[in-house]
């Protein structure tokens, strides 16, 4: 209980610099939330892709093989790209956690001196000061969620456009206009579907199998909070292991 | 040498009880502050390198051990509380206004009294402690000695205090050393 009382004072004391972690994790969370739920939907709008050429048999599509396979490619891509940039999001929010525990740990100096006076142990003092960080993760999680929540109409419109547009860009290079035209002119020749041209590629909005949901909720804290604790307790350890081993070796 | 520890500090425990017991007041004089301040440390550095910390109670001016965001109550209860709150002398215990401000700011003469009953408190055996501070009035001093002095009878502990009033030394010729005993953790193998 002391403990925790010292951890929740102690973000009183530093609600400065706290407040500044705060809309910095908001922004990690909503990002992460936004490419996973983006990858999902851009996996879904695949697997509808495969659903709809079933409704062709199998020697006209033997004439879209190309084309088929270009698309596949597209959305593989697509998603590929939407998993290196959470990647890179997760390191950077690594190297930026690290970055401001070294420069916390060391306005924190006197702070820390008066704990290890007191004969507290390097690990009760890191755990005390991941704790705090943990509960500010914590909170800037859940306010990245209620906003994505609350904004679910609009992100969604925005996802299917950001979709849209990098499929197209992974697949123009491959596919081009009017080998396009001449393809889909021979699929749908004389054939009745529930979509037509462009919409077998890529549906438009109204066309959607379900209205998107919000993914990636249990990745997103999960991730985001071991890359923290692990970033925080190895910068903490350092810096608070090295101010002990002054205090016990100064003359 | 992890191996050893335990024997370091069963031996240093020794050699500690052996020079301050039985409880109470004992005083150790330095010509100067500067060997006084070395002395401490080195003495601060044995206690923790015989990983005897949890026996060792600190006592610092300036202080560094305050935590300035906690309560002046949390700031002694900071290490647990091993003993009864009543400990305290009764003016300290009933001011609950003074013990529930913050610790931010601190007097010399409240923040070693936040210390010592810390170290009390805590059930720590050894208190060290630095020189009072030199605001601190001679009736201070006296009033804080005299509080130390009823707690630490209580509680069995002892608090070592490194000065260089000579008057303190005088008045206390039993419990004084005018050449300080050296403190030095043993490894068995040297011991």
């Amino acid at each position: 209980m002391r403990f925790m009382e010292r951890a929740i004072k102690a973000l009183g004391y530093h609600r400065r610099a706290y407040l500044g972690g705060l809309v910095g994790v908001f922004f990690f969370s909503l990002l992460s939330l936004i490419l996973l739920t983006a990858q999902f939907l851009n996996r879904q709008t695949q697997n509808a892709f495969t659903t709809r050429l079933q409704q062709f048999d199998s020697q006209t599509l033997t004439i879209a093989q190309h084309l088929v396979k270009a698309t596949n490619t597209a959305y593989s891509a697509v998603s590929s790209q939407y998993q290196l940039w959470w990647w890179g999001l997760l390191a950077a929010l690594f190297a930026t956690t690290a970055g401001c525990a070294l420069v916390f740990a060391f306005q924190r100096r006197q702070e820390t001196l008066a704990y290890l006076l007191v004969g507290k142990s390097t690990t009760d003092v890191v755990a005390q000061y991941v704790l705090e960080n943990l509960i500010i993760f914590t909170g800037g999680y859940l306010l990245a969620w209620c906003a994505a929540m609350l904004g679910g109409t609009w992100l969604d419109h925005w996802l299917h456009t950001l979709n849209l547009t990098l499929f197209e860009q992974h697949l123009t290079p491959n596919v081009s206009v009017a080998s396009f035209q001449k393809v889909t002119k021979q699929l749908f020749a004389h054939r009745l579907t529930d979509f037509s041209g462009n919409d077998l590629m890529f549906p438009q909005r109204g066309m959607r199998m379900q209205p998107a949901t919000l993914v990636g909720c249990m990745q997103t804290y999960l991730c985001g909070a071991g890359a923290l604790i692990v970033s925080q307790a190895l910068t903490y350890t350092a810096v608070i292991s090295l101010q002990r081993h002054r205090l016990l070796h100064q003359d | 040498m992890p191996l050893f520890h335990h024997q370091v500090a069963k031996n240093f425990h020794q050699q500690l009880a052996s020079l301050f017991t039985p409880a109470g007041l004992y005083y150790l004089y330095f010509p100067d502050h500067a060997s006084l301040q070395q002395s401490y440390q080195a003495y601060t550095q044995a206690f923790i390198s015989a990983n005897c910390a949890k026996h060792m109670g600190m006592i610092t001016y300036p202080d560094a051990s305050i935590v300035p965001y906690l309560t002046v109550r949390s700031n002694i209860l900071i290490n647990g509380q091993q003993r009864d709150f009543s400990l305290l002398p009764e003016s300290l215990r009933r001011d609950t206004l003074f013990l529930d401000q913050s610790a931010a700011h601190l007097t010399a003469v409240q923040s070693l009294y936040v210390q010592l009953f810390r170290g009390l408190l805590a059930g720590r055996q050894f208190l060290l402690m630095t020189d009072f501070p030199e605001a601190m009035t001679l009736q201070e001093t006296r009033l804080f000695l005299t509080h130390a002095q009823a707690a630490v009878t209580r509680t069995d502990a002892s608090l070592i205090i490194l000065t260089t009033d000579e008057s303190l030394i005088a008045a206390n010729p039993d419990t004084s050393w005018k050449t300080p005993p050296a403190l030095k953790p043993r490894h068995p193998e040297t011991a």
